[in-house]
């Protein structure tokens, strides 16, 4: 029997992947630019509504309905437009969870990101990913039942493909990218440090110096 | 007596004048003559009344002043006479039921004491104290040394028995007999319970209770705390038991192959290098681990968990509000920086990581927490080496005033520099031989 009492010192943590998918339109029947498809999927596309009861797209106030919910997936909302603006998905989860709804913010993008030297071939859609971890601290019983369920499948992909870019090689890299920089600001560290020594000791230096010929003026 | 305000003085401001103690004005109550107050009615008539109480056993005639039209037919205060009923019984009744009872008493004595019961409307300890030495007291028949307990005892007992005989004594067939009246019975019969020996203990106790020591009640007051302390954490600990038992079956049930609930074998901290996982088909997985710990999780039993997920109190969070804040004003600098070495996830309002797992943002935060120094560091470099050259150009101007020959003499002259005073942060000792290379190299360019 289980109760809405929550566990403590329990930690459970879902992937989620967030962002826009957006192409140029290429035929302008109106002033609209471009088609873009906002959503909220599992990082291997992956089964994510079973801990999500209801999922809250809210749009610039600019276009109808802005407030778009959707209570089994695909969580996506495709519109047209031409400005880039806030999206705020809110993440709504089931009642037994006894959880407050979550908001993710990120922007609406739609332009290729300045590459000087380079252009951007048309057509070729531009994406804004975000990944993030859902992190469920001291769930009630019955939402832990709920979290442990089966997955179906391993929740981030070992390898990036296609639209899933975010893999467990990808994170390897980042770590690997991340270590490296920790050493080389390490190493900077110490040679400013060095620096600020050195001129600390000639500014001592040169201050007696000019202090003892401005007496002799 | 009125004191008149004074004239105004010419010069002086009114104010000025009131201020002087002659000059006030003093405000006084006159006494006014207060009449009688009127009444609307007639004064009312009063009689010396003589009365009787029926509360008293004879015919006493009191007097009082009452009012003439007011008749009473009783003494008012004669309610408040009241009387216990102790129990009387037949002859009959006694030889049924009250005789059986305890053959340490006998007739007379029994009705002794229901006499001084119905004197002394059931006060025991004036009928105990009494017991002896009221004139009633029968010249024979009587116990000698009858304790209060004994007294109490046989009076319940005789209670006892006569409601348990009266109500026996109802005719109607009991299933009949309606269940308010066995209540009562039962409630009257509870009424009249004395347990003698108990009553002997609870008075033992109060003694000792009532002649305690300073120490003792000292020693009690901490017994007591203990107690309850070891009981508070004894729920506590039966509790956590249980739950851990019952939940330690949810998960063998639920065995689940998410990432999530059994994220790293090793529980090591701060694992930095990957570590390579069992080579199958020719193929190395490479993974990274964060930092994590071994945490008692209710219901569980162990589980390991991300070092930065501990101790998050309950409720959902999103692993890229997790990350060490930093402070607005190096927030930009940080960004950048973190931009420049292409480790900023584009688009972002703060830094956060590309993809944001526990062993990423463990690192990432380590990166972030020497980027700060770092950027300290390059601005009070920057600061101090300019400042070094506005002092070399200063130096120099001065040097080109005196003389190039008398400046280096003079210089030479100087003794050598304590460096480990001056300097903002860094405390480091400095060699006297390093002043001393200074000072050649700076003779060289003089």
């Amino acid at each position: 029997m289980k109760s809405g009492k929550r566990m403590k010192g329990v930690v459970i943590s879902k992937p989620i992947m967030y962002g826009n998918i957006a192409t140029e339109l290429l035929s302008r029947k109106t002033d609209h630019t471009h088609r873009w498809t906002v959503f909220l999927r599992g990082p291997n596309g992956q089964d994510i509504s079973y801990f999500i009861h209801k999922v809250e797209f809210k749009l610039h106030e600019t276009f109808v309905n802005n407030n778009r919910a959707f209570k089994s997936p695909p969580y996506e909302v495709t519109e047209t437009g031409w400005g880039e603006f806030e999206i705020i998905t809110k993440i709504y989860f089931p009642p037994a969870s006894g959880e407050k709804p979550i908001s993710l913010y990120h922007m609406l993008k739609l332009y290729p990101p300045d590459a000087p030297g380079q252009s951007w071939p048309k057509g070729k859609p531009v994406n804004n990913f975000f990944y993030d971890e859902l992190i469920f601290s001291e769930p009630t019983e019955d939402f832990f039942g709920m979290l442990t369920k089966d997955a179906g499948g391993p929740e981030i992909p070992l390898k990036a493909s296609g639209n899933q870019v975010f893999s467990l090689e990808s994170e390897v890299a980042e770590c690997k990218r991340l270590e490296t920089a920790v050493v080389q600001v390490t190493g900077k560290n110490d040679e400013y440090k060095e620096r600020v020594r050195t001129a600390e000791a000639e500014i001592a230096i040169l201050r007696r110096d000019i202090a003892a010929l401005e007496s002799a003026l | 007596m009125t004191h008149k305000p004074r004239q105004k003085v010419p010069g002086m401001s009114r104010e000025l004048t009131s201020l002087y103690l002659e000059n006030q004005a003093i405000p006084v109550v006159l006494e006014q003559f207060q009449a009688k107050p009127k009444f609307g009615t007639k004064a009312e008539r009063w009689v010396w009344r003589g009365f009787r109480s029926s509360a008293r056993g004879d015919d006493l005639a009191l007097h009082h002043w009452a009012k003439a039209n007011e008749q009473y037919t009783d003494y008012y205060y004669a309610r408040f006479n009241a009387k216990t009923n102790p129990y009387q019984y037949t002859d009959e009744e006694y030889e049924k039921c009250i005789e059986s009872l305890d053959k340490g008493w006998s007739r007379i004595e029994t009705d002794y004491l229901l006499h001084m019961c119905r004197l002394f409307d059931l006060r025991f300890i004036i009928i105990h104290d009494r017991y002896y030495s009221h004139i009633d007291c029968p010249s024979s028949g009587i116990e000698p040394n009858r304790t209060l307990e004994d007294l109490k005892g046989r009076y319940y007992a005789i209670g006892r028995a006569l409601t348990q005989y009266r109500a026996g004594e109802d005719s109607r067939d009991p299933e009949d007999v309606p269940l308010q009246t066995t209540n009562k019975l039962a409630d009257d019969l509870a009424l009249l319970r004395f347990d003698k020996d108990k009553e002997l203990e609870r008075k033992k106790y109060l003694e000792a209770l009532f002649h305690r020591t300073k120490e003792e009640i000292e020693e009690e007051e901490l017994l007591t705390a203990e107690a309850r302390r070891i009981e508070a954490n004894e729920r506590r600990l039966v509790h956590e038991r249980e739950v851990l038992l019952h939940v330690s079956d949810l998960v063998r049930k639920s065995a689940s192959p998410s990432r999530s609930v059994a994220p790293s074998v090793r529980s090591e901290q701060g694992n930095l290098s990957p570590t390579f996982g069992d080579p199958t088909f020719g193929t190395e997985i490479h993974t990274v681990k964060p930092a994590v710990v071994e945490i008692e999780a209710a219901d569980i039993g162990t589980i390991v968990v991300p070092q930065r997920d501990a101790r998050l109190g309950p409720g959902v969070f999103l692993r890229s509000d997790k990350l060490h804040p930093i402070p607005k004003n190096k927030l930009d600098a940080v960004k950048q920086f973190m931009s420049q070495l292409a480790l900023n996830s584009p688009n972002t309002i703060w830094p956060r990581p590309v993809m944001a797992t526990p062993a990423v943002c463990d690192r990432f935060d380590s990166l972030q927490s020497i980027i700060i120094p770092l950027l300290d560091f390059k601005k009070t470099a920057d600061k101090l080496e300019t400042e070094v050259q506005v002092l070399r150009a200063r130096k120099r101007m001065l040097v080109n005033d005196i003389g190039e020959g008398k400046a280096e003499e003079l210089l030479n002259r100087l003794p050598s520099v304590d460096t480990t005073s001056g300097g903002s942060s860094t405390r480091h000792q400095r060699k006297s031989s390093n002043t001393s290379s200074r000072r050649k190299s700076r003779d060289s360019v003089s």
